[in-house]
C-alpha cells in the first residue's frame, strides 16, 4: 500500500486517484486508516494532501447549484410555517442539537457567560428530519436495493458498478464487492443472542470485525457454508456460477463448517476453497492483497478456477466474460491485476500464458482455448 | 455589508417573515457549504445539515436578539450538527482540522470566521480558473467530482476514451491547482 502511494507527487496525481477520493469521503474505515498511515510515513506529503482537499472542496462549492438548495429550503420553510408551534430555542438532543443561541457574541467580544435560556423541544421538526432522511434513502437506493425482510432484518444488494462499505450493528466493517447481496440483522440482539448472523446470498464480502465488540460474527452462504470469526478480518466469496466457495483470512482466526463436517480452523494468510458439488477442500495461500485488495482496485487471485478469474475480470471491468470452452472453467490460474489497467492488456497476457483465444463482440468477451496452438 | 444584511435578517425574523431565512441562504450558503465540506466531503449530508441549521434559526426567531453574531452561530451550529451526525453513523471525518471529536466551543467562532474569508478568496480564484477550462473539461470535472461518476460512467455519458478522460481531468486539475498555489502563496 505504501509503495503504491509513493507515486503521488502533485495535487493532480492525488485528485485523479480513485482511492484518494474515497478516502476524502471518510466512508471507508480501512482506506482512511491506510491513508493516515501513509501520511505518517511520508509527512512531507501532508501539505500536498491538504492542498488537494482544499481544491476539491472549493471546486465542489463552485459547482453546486445554489438555487436548487434554496428551493428546497423554501419548501421546508413553507411546511414548517404551516405546522410550527411556539418558536423558541433549538437544542433538544433528539432534534437538532444546536448550540445555545445566547452563547454567541460578536467575534471580537470575549465570551464570558452562557445563559441556559429557554429550550423548545424542536420536536415539530422531527418529521421533517425523517422526510429528509427518507429522501436521502431514495437517492441511496439508486445504488442499493435496501428493503426490510423478516422483522429486524435488512437485505442489501450492491449494484454491479459499485463497491460498498457499511458498518454492521456491532460496528464491524462489511465491504461488499460489485453485485454482492447479503442479509443481516438491523440491530444486535439481546445478551443471550450474542452472535451477529450475516447471510451472503451471492458475491464477495470482506469483514473486519470490531475487536471491542461484545458480539461474535457468523457468516453463512447460500450453500450452507458457515464461517465463524474469532476476532479477525476475512473475506468470503460465494457465487452461483462458480463451483467453489472461498474463505480467506487476513488477520486472526476463523472456523469454517461445511455440512456435517468437523469445523476447519483457518489462520492468518490461509485460504480455503470448497467445491460446492463434491465438498472437497483445497487449501491455498492468502494475503492482504487477495483478501481485501479488491476494495481498493487491486485484485489478486491465487490458484483459482478460471471461471472465478473470469468473474473477477468481468466485475472489475463491467464486461460480460463468457467461457466458450467448458473445460476452461476448471483451469487453475494465479493472476494479479489492477482495475486501472486495460482489460485487453490483461487478457493478452493470459492468452499467451494459457494459449487462449479472446474474442470481443457486442461488449462481451468470449474466451476459448486456442485450437490452432 | 454583512452587518447590514444581519440587521435586515433580524428585522425580518422579528416580523415572522420567512424571507429572513432566504436572505441568510442567499448570502451565506456558499460559506456554510465550504465550511461543512471541510469536515465531511459528503455534500448531500452537508447540504441537508445546512438546511436543518437554517430551519433551526427560523424556529428560534423570537429569541434571535440574544445572538451576538448570526454568522458565528450558523458556522458553529453547522459544525456541531455535522459532527454529531457523523458520530452517530460511525463515520470518519476526513478533514484534518476537526480535532479529536470534541465539539467546537464557541470561542473558536473567531477562527472559523477568519477561515471563511480565506475560503472565499480561494473559491473566487477557483471560479476564475473554472471559467478558464474548456467546456469539455468543465463537463468531465463536474461529472467526476460533483456527480461522483466513475470513469467508466463518464466514458458512457460522454463517449470519451478512458485515457482521454484521465488526461482531461489531469489537465483541468493542473489549471485549478495553479490557482490554488497562487492563493496559498499570496
Amino acid at each position: 500500500m505504501m509503495d503504491q502511494f509513493k507515486a503521488f507527487e502533485t495535487v493532480e496525481d492525488l485528485l485523479a486517484d480513485e482511492s484518494f477520493l474515497a478516502y476524502c469521503s471518510g466512508k471507508d474505515k480501512v482506506l482512511v486508516g491506510h491513508w493516515e498511515n501513509w501520511m505518517r510515513a511520508y509527512p512531507d506529503k501532508e501539505i500536498l494532501v491538504s492542498q488537494a482537499k482544499q481544491l476539491l472542496i472549493a471546486s465542489l462549492v463552485e459547482m453546486d447549484d445554489e438555487n436548487n438548495s434554496l428551493e428546497m429550503l423554501r419548501q421546508r420553510l413553507s411546511k414548517e410555517s404551516s405546522s410550527s408551534s411556539t418558536p423558541g430555542f433549538p437544542g433538544s438532543d433528539d432534534a437538532f442539537d444546536l448550540p445555545d443561541l445566547s452563547s454567541f457574541t460578536a467575534p471580537s467580544s470575549p465570551i464570558t457567560e452562557r445563559d441556559g435560556g429557554k429550550r423548545s423541544s424542536g420536536r415539530s421538526f422531527l418529521f421533517l428530519k425523517i422526510a429528509a432522511a427518507a429522501s436521502l434513502l431514495i437517492v441511496f437506493a439508486c445504488l442499493l436495493l435496501l428493503k426490510p425482510l423478516q422483522r429486524g432484518e435488512q437485505y442489501l444488494q450492491v449494484s454491479t458498478d459499485k463497491i460498498m462499505s457499511i458498518y454492521l450493528p456491532d460496528s464491524s466493517l462489511m465491504v461488499l464487492n460489485k453485485g454482492a447481496s447479503v442479509r443481516y440483522p438491523a440491530r444486535v440482539g439481546a445478551a443471550a443472542d450474542s452472535v451477529l448472523k450475516v447471510f451472503i446470498e451471492e458475491g464477495e464480502v470482506f469483514f473486519s470485525v470490531d475487536q471491542a465488540s461484545a458480539y461474535s460474527l457468523s457468516v453463512r452462504t447460500a450453500t450452507g457454508l458457515l464461517v465463524e470469526d474469532i476476532g479477525t478480518a476475512f473475506s468470503v466469496k460465494s457465487y452461483d456460477d462458480i463451483a467453489e466457495e472461498a474463505i480467506q483470512v487476513q488477520d486472526g482466526i476463523v472456523n469454517v463448517t461445511h455440512g456435517q463436517e468437523i469445523p476447519v480452523r483457518l489462520e492468518q494468510d490461509q485460504a480455503l476453497r470448497i467445491h460446492k458439488g463434491s465438498g472437497e477442500y483445497t487449501y491455498s495461500k492468502a494475503d492482504r492483497l487477495s483478501t481485501s485488495g479488491w476494495t481498493k482496485g487491486n485484485i489478486a487471485l491465487y490458484d483459482v478456477r478460471f471461471e472465478e478469474a473470469a468473474t473477477a475480470l468481468g466485475s472489475a471491468f463491467d464486461r460480460k466474460v463468457i467461457l466458450a470452452d467448458p473445460q476452461l472453467a476448471g483451469l487453475r490460474v494465479t493472476m494479479l491485476f489492477k482495475t486501472s489497467q486495460h482489460l485487453e492488456d490483461i487478457l493478452k497476457t493470459l492468452s499467451l500464458l494459457y494459449n487462449l483465444n479472446v474474442l470481443y463482440e457486442n461488449g462481451n468477451v468470449t474466451i476459448a482455448f486456442n485450437e490452432e496452438g | 455589508m454583512w452587518k447590514e444584511i444581519e440587521a435586515r435578517v433580524r428585522e425580518l425574523l422579528q416580523n415572522d417573515d420567512r424571507e429572513a431565512i432566504v436572505l441568510l441562504h442567499q448570502h451565506f450558503y456558499k460559506e456554510m457549504l465550504h465550511s461543512g465540506l471541510r469536515i465531511c466531503l459528503d455534500k448531500d449530508l452537508v447540504k441537508d445539515t445546512i438546511q436543518d441549521v437554517l430551519i433551526g434559526v427560523w424556529t428560534s426567531r423570537h429569541t434571535v436578539d440574544r445572538i451576538g453574531s448570526l454568522k458565528g452561530y450558523l458556522l458553529v451550529s453547522l459544525r456541531n450538527n455535522l459532527l454529531r451526525r457523523l458520530s452517530r453513523e460511525t463515520r470518519y471525518c476526513s478533514m484534518d482540522d476537526v480535532g479529536t471529536g470534541d465539539f467546537l466551543c464557541v470561542d473558536a467562532a473567531d477562527e472559523m470566521l477568519l477561515r471563511t474569508e480565506q475560503d472565499t478568496e480561494l473559491r473566487n480564484r477557483v471560479t476564475i480558473a473554472l471559467n478558464k477550462l474548456t467546456p469539455r473539461q468543465r463537463e468531465v470535472i463536474h461529472l467526476r467530482y460533483y456527480e461522483e461518476c466513475s470513469i467508466l460512467r463518464i466514458g458512457k455519458l460522454t463517449g470519451m476514451e478512458t485515457k482521454t478522460i484521465y488526461n482531461t481531468i489531469y489537465s483541468a486539475m493542473k489549471t485549478l491547482s495553479a490557482e490554488l498555489t497562487v492563493c496559498l502563496l499570496d
